[in-house]
Order: structure tokens, then sequence, then C-alpha cells
């Protein structure tokens, strides 16, 4: 295991390192001038120009600048933006949020979806397991902008159930943007947890456990799920994973002030130090958590070994 | 978002396709909080916070250094200037200043009001003003406003002009750090001095970057003045967390003229027009100054707000502009432009896009002093036959014309019809060409690449006439996007800053303008307006010529 571990790590290392530089590149050789813009429909001062310059390092070609940008990194300096702010506070003060939101959606998928699931699973082709395929179609169909938008209007505007928008980043403000961004993931999680119960159901060591007369919640609850469990964690993480990374289209809908809208932001200012930066972070929290999906397994199963 | 910047907001606002949320109205019927002279009807209550729709900044919160409204709207009402605007009407009133006197229009003696105080506590004197325009000037500061200290004296001494513009020599080193054109005189008396006669100077000394500052400011050139500034206007800056909210608290010493009424105004930073708009549907945010796109389309807005909205026109001017004859000779001729111009079907275009705007007949926006309707004439209306005879006489054009546009800023629909409009009149072939990004869209123009016509937009910093004429059609003026260069058109703006008395000097003006309907250098589209939606919460609710909020108006209902 511990080896295992060490050569993932190892391997960790030169995907963020190949992955930065791929960002880096796209960022910095996009055509045009990164500091065109900046000063609104008068052209920038001179001065201004070479300050920019200088301290972007804009006259070196691509791999120096790279190079000034690993250096940092190491460093742990994740740069600077235009407006003077550290790109690693601007995470700190922003990461925190998205942590929130991805936790409120996960959680919120874990219980309804995957007790959905597990629900249809048992009882397969009953009329709850009719209702929930065609509710899920139905989701999956949606895109978010339509789902978030609708409860936003519904919710938070015509019944003032929930805060309309959740500026200040609170638990109580990320739970309507929780469901909505975990409305997807949702449906996805009702049917992979309906399929492998359904499937589990059926195996051999359930049969033996019925046949030895172990009471039927023990036969569900333990024997059954815990096999159908590594479909699920391996969806779930995913999911969280990608939550971590930020929900762009959900953070702009309920004006969030998380990662997402830092990315979005980032990008429409051509704000190349965040983006890059914030890239690199989000690159690393998806391997750890994609890490730590894998070693999950090992303890769900006996059978998965790592060597 | 919004990569805002002030003083072209405009451009920037539609950047983050923000522009055509500024609706066009000019009307004050709807507006709720005030009867039609912008007296205020709602009752006054004094106290209470306000929340309002706020943007993140994008620099540092210095005067001088903040050219877009994020920082620009903030740091309005933190600091005070010498002179500042009527938020009804943009006239002149002294604010710090006592008096602003000259006799030659060349050099203006300044006196300032005797025991105020900034935020920190300490006195605004003369040199408050002197170091601080001698920093925003001085080119190794690199601030992004200093071109607004360039009629004064010894400005060229303190921001060597670089050789070859932006390129690959850099600018000589300044030979000094001090203004030649300011002197202190005693604590509360200075002098500027400019370079040429100028009237209409002392009208730009409201605009942010003129602010004075503290002595803590020069310890560290600025660096904790920029998460924190201290000015001496009616609010002090108590808290900034740039992801989320800027508060500003009444400052209990201020007791000058337009005092506010509330005590805290917290400014909510939003990503989205959208999720603001939702949040002043819902009441729970007080008030936003931008509508949503999609809501102008019916004036949905007006069903969604029921009374809690209103509108007025603001310093806002948009158009058309043509490429320099060096980049593109095919649009060289007046009368094609004038043709293209009368081709365009203004009422029809604002009907579909933006129902509220009101058609631009000339280059100046309706909201300053000195402004004169029609000054375009007959070539800003729409009139196919004489479209088209001009179009002969200047000879047709050849090959495909193209009107280039900022993409996602909103301007698909509005660009799209225009070039329906030409196409049908003309029978040319016109496309609306949008690029990646307002940073591309903008580098292309400013490197005067951009073949073809392109979309422009400009927001007066300070409500004058010049502001529209000069920065934009003088000879080599900082945006003069398509090398406009006419002779006598400089001539009369140099006779008219140069005038005697206002009036003579907005004749000048007048005549100045008028001689673009002759070259037509860019197309009058139409002027801006503001819509601002509001809460339940408060009233007495304004937007000021800037289209920004007027603070010194709004009341809490208790």
């Amino acid at each position: 295991m511990g080896r295992y571990v060490l050569r993932r790590l190892l391997q960790m290392a030169f995907v963020l390192l190949g992955a930065t530089f791929l960002v880096f590149a796209m960022v910095y050789a996009l055509p045009g001038d990164p500091l065109a813009g900046k000063c609104g429909e008068r052209p920038c001062s001179a001065e201004y120009v070479r300050a920019e310059t200088e301290r972007l390092h804009l006259d070196d070609p691509l791999p120096v600048q790279y190079g000034h940008y690993l250096k940092g990194l190491a460093q742990g300096d994740f740069g600077t933006t235009a407006s003077g702010d550290d790109v690693l506070d601007e995470i700190k003060r922003t990461y925190p949020v998205t942590l929130r939101l991805g936790t409120i959606a996960i959680i919120f998928v874990a219980i309804v979806g995957v007790g959905a699931g597990i629900i249809a699973g048992v009882r397969r082709n009953g009329l709850f397991d009719r209702v929930s395929l065609a509710g899920t179609l139905f989701v999956i169909s949606l895109p978010i902008f339509v789902i978030g938008t609708t409860m936003q209007y519904f919710l938070g505007i015509k019944m003032g159930l929930f805060p309309v928008t959740a500026t200040n980043g609170s638990w109580g403000q990320l739970i309507m943007p929780g469901m909505a961004v975990g409305s997807l993931s949702l449906a996805y999680a009702t049917r992979i947890t309906r399929t492998s119960v359904a499937e589990n159901l059926r195996a051999d060591f359930v049969r033996t456990a019925r046949a030895k007369g172990m009471p039927e919640h023990r036969v569900v609850g333990i024997h059954t799920m815990r096999n159908s469990m590594i479909p699920i964690i391996t969806f779930l993480g995913t999911e969280f994973g990608s939550l971590l990374g930020g929900a762009i289209v959900t953070e702009g809908i309920f004006n969030i002030p998380g990662v997402g809208g830092l990315v979005f932001r980032a990008i429409a200012l051509r704000e190349g130090a965040l983006v890059v930066g914030v890239a690199t972070f989000l690159i690393l929290i998806f391997l750890v958590v994609s890490l730590i999906i894998d070693l999950m397994y090992a303890v769900l199963d006996p059978r998965i070994r790592y060597e | 978002m919004r990569a805002l910047k002030r003083g072209h907001k405009v451009v920037a606002l539609a950047a983050a396709g923000m522009l055509l949320a500024t609706g066009c109205g000019g009307d004050d019927d709807n507006n709720a909080g005030s009867d039609a002279q912008g007296n205020l009807t709602g009752p006054i209550t004094e106290g209470g916070t306000v929340s309002v729709h706020g943007c993140k900044p994008e620099r540092p919160l210095l005067p001088a250094d903040t050219a877009e409204v994020c920082g620009g709207d903030v740091l309005d009402n933190v600091t005070a200037k010498l002179v500042r605007y009527h938020p009804e009407t943009g006239d002149l009133e002294n604010d710090l200043a006592e008096s602003i006197e000259t006799k030659d229009s060349k050099t203006f003696t300044v006196k300032l009001l005797k025991g105020v105080k900034f935020h920190d506590g300490t006195e605004v004197d003369a040199d408050s003003f002197i170091d601080a325009w001698n920093f925003a000037a001085y080119a190794k500061n690199a601030q992004q406003n200093a071109s607004f200290f360039s009629q004064i004296q010894g400005f060229e001494d303190v921001n060597p002009e670089d050789p070859d513009g932006d390129g690959p020599k850099d600018p000589p080193d300044p030979k000094t750090d001090k203004l030649s054109g300011l002197k202190k005189v005693n604590d509360t008396t200075f002098t500027i001095t400019l370079t040429r006669r100028n009237s209409t100077f002392p009208i730009r000394l409201g605009y942010t970057a003129f602010s004075p500052l503290p002595e803590s400011f020069f310890k560290d050139k600025g660096k904790s003045f920029g998460k924190k500034p201290i000015g001496a206007g009616p609010f002090k800056l108590t808290s900034f967390n740039p992801d989320r909210e800027i508060v500003l608290e009444k400052d209990p010493n201020y007791d000058r003229a337009r005092k506010p009424h509330i005590d805290k105004v917290i400014y909510r930073i939003y990503t989205s027009e959208d999720a603001a708009y939702a949040d002043v549907q819902a009441n729970q945010l007080d008030i936003t100054n931008i509508i949503p796109t999609s809501k102008q389309l019916d004036r949905l807005y007006a069903r969604d707000l029921g009374g809690r909205f209103a509108t007025r026109a603001e310093g806002v001017f948009q158009s058309i502009t043509f490429p320099p004859t060096k980049t593109d000779p095919s649009y060289s001729n007046p009368k094609l432009r004038q043709a293209i111009s009368m081709a365009i079907d203004r009422e029809q275009v604002i009907k579909l896009a933006f129902p509220e705007r009101e058609p631009a007949t000339g280059w100046v926006s309706p909201v300053v002093n000195g402004y004169k309707a029609g000054a375009c004439g007959e070539y800003c209306t729409y009139n196919p036959e004489r479209a088209k005879q001009l179009f002969e006489e200047a000879g047709g054009y050849n090959g495909t014309m193209t009107l280039a546009y900022n993409g996602g800023g909103n301007h698909e629909v509005w660009t799209e019809a225009v070039c329906n409009s030409i196409r049908s009149v003309l029978g040319v072939e016109c496309i609306a060409k949008g690029s990646v990004d307002f940073a591309s869209f903008r580098s292309a123009i400013e490197a005067k690449e951009q073949k073809g016509m392109f979309r422009t937009g400009w927001q007066m910093d300070y409500p004058s006439i010049e502001n529209f004429l000069e920065p934009i059609y003088k000879t080599n003026a900082s945006s003069n996007d398509g090398n406009y260069s006419n002779k006598e058109f400089d001539k009369l703006l140099n006779d008219a800053a140069a005038a005697a008395s206002e009036e003579e000097g907005y004749a000048l003006y007048q005549q100045a303008e008028a001689l673009l309907a002759e070259d037509m250098p860019a197309i009058p589209l139409w002027y801006g307006a503001a819509i601002h939606g509001h809460s339940n919460k408060v009233t007495n609710v304004k937007v000021t010529v800037f289209g920004t909020y007027d603070f010194s108006s709004v009341t809490v209902i208790k």
C-alpha cells in the first residue's frame, strides 16, 4: 500500500507539471496583447505597459516565463493579480465557499440520490422504481441553468423559502444552490445505485445469506450494500472532485463567491496569473481526490489489494 | 463581472455584457422616488443601511489608478474633490474649493475650505493636492489616469512621451517628479498653470483622479491605501472584501452640502447582473443600476419590479467608427460614410434591441451643457432614397462591409440589425463580426489594425461638451480610434477652450461638432440612459448623470 501511494504521488508530480505547463502556455500564448483592453477606450500608458511587462516577464520566451512561474510556485508563491492581490490569498478566500457548496451538494446526492436508488433497486419494477426512472430522466435532460434559475425564481423570489443569492457564502445561503448543483448528479446516482443494488441482490452470496435465515434488512443493508458501494463511491468521488473545481454556472446564477466565479472572472479579465494559479490548485485537488477514491476501493472490497 | 473602464465605461461594460443593460429614456416619468423636477417625494428619514449592486475592483483603490467603474464608484463616495457635479443636472459645484478663480483661463487660483479633515483626522491642505497630483502624473508611478494631468504645465517633464508610441524604445526618464504648473501659495491656496488657455479646465477637477491624498498615502506609495482608501468624502471605507462586499460608513465629521441621510452603504459584489436583479426583485438587495439585457426586452423589468424602477438620461454616446484610412482606405470617402449613416434605421434597431433608447442626432450627449440637438442634421436621419443617391455619388462599395464588435457583450443583436438595415438600403453585403473578447477587440483597434467599421462607445469623464469631442476626434487624441484629423476642427476646439465666456466656448464647440457631420468619422447611433431598480425598503432613489448611485438622496423606509 505504501509503495503504491508513493508511486501515485510521484506520478502526480509529473501530471501536475505537464498540466500546469499546458494551462500556462494556453493562457500566455493566446493571440493578442495580454495588456490590451486593460485601460478601456484609450491605450495604456507606456509606463504602465512597462511595469506590467516586467511584473509578468512578458518579454521573455514562454519557457522562461514558465520557469519564473515554477520558481515562484516551489516557494508557495502563486503570483499576484493586476490589482496587487496574492493569487493564493484569493484562492484561500474563495475556496472554503466552494468546499461548502460541494459538500452540501454531495450530501444531498448521497442521501436523496443513493437512498432513492436503493429503494428502486430493492423494489425493482415497482411504482417507486418507475416514477424515479421517469423523474431522473427528466432531470438529466434539463441544463443546470434552467434548474438553477427556476429554483431561484420559485423557491427564492416567489416563495421566499431561501435567500435568492449566496453573496456571503454561508452554509444557510448555500442550501438551495447546493441542491441545484447536486440535482444532476442526483439523477445519475439514483440510476447507478439502482442497477448496482439490483444486480447484487441476485448474487450468490445474497442467496446464501437469505438461505441461512439472515433478516432481510441485514441482507440488503450489509451484504448487498457493501458490494454495491464501489461504483457509487467512484461516482460520488469524481463528482465531488469536479464540484471542488467550482460550478461556474451555478456560482454565477446564485452569485456565490467561490472558485468558479473566480476562474470565470479571471478568464474574462485576462488575469493570466489568476487563471494559471487557480488551475494549478484545482489540478492538485483533483489528483488528491482521485487518489483517495482509489484507496477506498481496498477498504470496501478486501479482494482489492494495492502493491 | 465587469471589465469596466471608468470614463470609458461603455465599452468596458459592453465587454462584460452590460452595455446594453443601460437602456435609454431621458424622461423621468417613471421615477418613483422623485417628481418631474427631481425633487424628493418620499419621506426623509435619517440613518439606516442601503445595499447596492457592486462589482470587484480590478486595481488597487488609488484615485489616479482606477479607471473602471467597480473601483471608481466606491472611490467617488470616499474621496472629495475640489468640485463635484450636481447629481441631477451635472452642474459644477464647489466642494473642497472655496473658490477657483482665473483671469486668463491659464492660471487658476484655488482657495480651499479651511478645517476640512481626511477620515484619518489630518487636514486637507494645498500640499494634499499638489503631492497627490504630482504622484499621479509622474511616469514612474505608472498611474492609469496620468493623462488627465497633461494640460498642466510641466507634464511632459514628469511624463515624457514615448518616441515611438508603444514601440521598442522606452520613453526617456522623466526630468523631474514635480509638475511645474502647481505652486503652493499658502496652506489653503495654490495655483494651477496650464500649458495653454482652457476655460473648461475646472470642470474636470471633480473627476476621481483629482482627489487630494493624505500624508499617510506617500509612506508606502499607496500600498495600504489601495486596500483602505482615505479621503475627505461623505463616506469612509470600513471593510473591504473584494469577493463579497465593500462597506462604507457615513463620516460623522462630514458637514458640507449633500450630506447623506443614510448611515451605511454596502456594495455587494456580484459577478452577474442577473443575480443582482433577482435579489432586488426579492427585496434582498436595495438598488441595482444595471438591468439585465434579457429583462429589457419588452420592458420586462417594468412588470417584474412594479413601480420600483426609474430611468434617466446619462452621459453615454454610442457610435460606429470608421477605420483609419491607412488601415483600410475603402471607407475614406465622406459621402460613403454619410450614406451608411443614412441607411441605418435607428428607431427600428432601438425598438428591437433596447426599447428605451433615444436615437443620436449628434456626437454630444444631451446631458451636458452646450449640447445642441441635431448637429448631425439629415445625415443621422433614416432616408433610404438619399442614402442610395449618396452611395452612388460616392462610387459605391466593392466587396463586403464588416462591422466589428466584441463578442460576449450582447452586441450581436443590434450589430446584425444595423447590418441588415445597411444591406437592404444600399444593396451591399454587410457582416457583423464578433471578436473573442473585449481585450482582443480593443487591441486590434489600438494597434490600428482593425479593418472595416467597428462599434465604439463613450462614457463621459466629466459633464462637459468638450469631453465628447476632444478625446475622441482631435488629431492624435488619446481615444481617437479612427485617426480622425481635421485642422479646422482642432483649431475650433482650441479656440473654444480659450474662449472668454462659457457661451462663446459652447458656440465654438458646436461649430466644431458641425464639422463632424461633413467628415463623418463616426456614425452617431444613440444616447445612453440609466435604468435602475430598487427594493421596497428604500425611497428617494436616484442615479446621477453618470449613472452612478446618488447616496445624498436615498433614504430608508422605516
